[in-house]
């Protein structure tokens, strides 16, 4: 058993992590894939790549409910003002 | 209506050039390939940009670390080429939504680049060209350097105008209706690669060992393990982003104080005769 730390990719999350929560859990899924279930860095990327499409899935509905929502929002001042 | 800026052909040359001949450009453990990548996009940043500050600003996103197998990675900057092009004309493209993609390709392009071309394509090569030299033929080495810079050259040119276009065309979905979405995926997809790239590349254990008896003993590594394998990796890693961004203490003072920390745990503890790294030294 040894120590050896590899600095070179400490740079590289220093600049991606902020103190975000949801950095840190992503972070740490990525190395729970590589450290716990073997997974090179290929595998992991392409995990990563059907996570991202599920986040981009929910972030999508709720913008778009969100425009539904303001939209709806618009059309009933407009009915208010045309009432008045 | 002002003027669609585009990168000139010769700037692209010459970013080209400057990737192909200095992607390893100060290569240190700290930055790796980031100079050599910082150098590619000078003349494109130079050519899109007037004024100095905003000079300034646009290559201040490509000092954030890289590093990826130079060849295959050609791509990554010829895509930035074309994202950098789209911010230059106002699209409301940010340094994270480059550095999300820079971070989430250069993982899987290093992995794939190593196999092909250090894994694969050397070999054959090396073995055409030791076939050449059999009896002291000069041929074979000959051979090698015309036919390795050959075929670089022009598939590295492929990949850099490729990755251009991709850029170009990628960044009609980056500033859509589902910008903010797709951002904060390929974010996600950078964070997760780097996070695997923390487990692969960091490999710390403990020597830690407690004989109670013959047959009993606490073995700290073990008992770590069954909390989560490379628990300590993850725990310096976290360390070092703590010093990093918190304290902020810079890289090469973290790397001291880890050699520090190396040195210090590999002092035998009196009375219970083990230390906490074990240095694999035998006398």
């Amino acid at each position: 058993m040894c120590i050896s730390i590899q600095l070179n990719s400490l740079n590289s999350y220093r600049s991606r992590m902020n103190t975000k929560t949801l950095d840190w859990v992503t972070f740490a899924f990525g190395f729970i894939l590589a450290a716990v279930m073997g997974c090179n860095l290929i595998a992991a990327a392409i995990i990563a790549v059907f996570f991202a499409l599920i986040n981009f899935e929910l972030q999508s509905l709720k913008s778009g409910k969100r425009a539904l929502a303001a939209a709806g929002a618009a059309s009933i001042d407009d009915e208010e003002e045309e009432d008045i | 209506m002002a003027e669609l800026k585009k990168v000139s052909p010769a700037a692209l040359k010459q970013s080209f050039r400057c990737w192909i001949y200095g992607n390893l450009t100060c290569f240190s453990q700290e930055h790796m390939q980031t100079f050599g990548y910082l150098w590619s996009m000078m003349p494109v940043v130079d050519d899109l940009y007037d004024k100095d500050e905003d000079k300034v600003e646009a290559l201040r996103t490509y000092t954030t670390f890289f590093n990826t197998e130079p060849q295959i990675g050609t791509m990554v900057v010829g895509l930035t080429v074309g994202l950098e092009e789209a911010r230059a004309n106002g699209e409301p493209m940010d340094a994270e939504t480059i550095n999300g993609i820079r971070a989430g390709l250069m993982g899987p392009l290093a992995g794939l680049g190593d196999s092909i071309i250090v894994g694969t394509f050397i070999p054959i090569l090396l073995g055409i060209a030791l076939g050449l030299s059999t009896g002291g033929n000069p041929l074979g080495p000959i051979f090698y350097m015309i036919a390795w810079n050959a075929i670089m050259y022009f598939g590295m040119k492929f990949a850099y105008e490729q990755g251009y276009t991709l850029g170009g065309n990628a960044v009609e979905a980056l500033v859509g209706p589902d910008s903010a979405a797709l951002r904060s995926s390929i974010v996600m997809v950078g964070t997760m690669v780097i996070g695997a790239v923390a487990a692969t590349w960091i490999s710390i254990s403990t020597s830690f060992n407690l004989q109670f008896a013959e047959d009993s003993a606490f073995n700290l590594q073990n008992t770590l393990d069954a909390i989560m394998p490379k628990f300590l990796s993850f725990f310096f890693v976290w360390l070092c982003w703590w010093l990093m961004t918190k304290k902020k203490i810079s890289p090469t003072i973290v790397m001291l104080i880890l050699v520090v920390i190396a040195l210090l745990g590999c002092i035998t503890i009196p009375g219970i005769n083990t230390s906490f790294f074990n240095t694999g030294l035998s006398y």
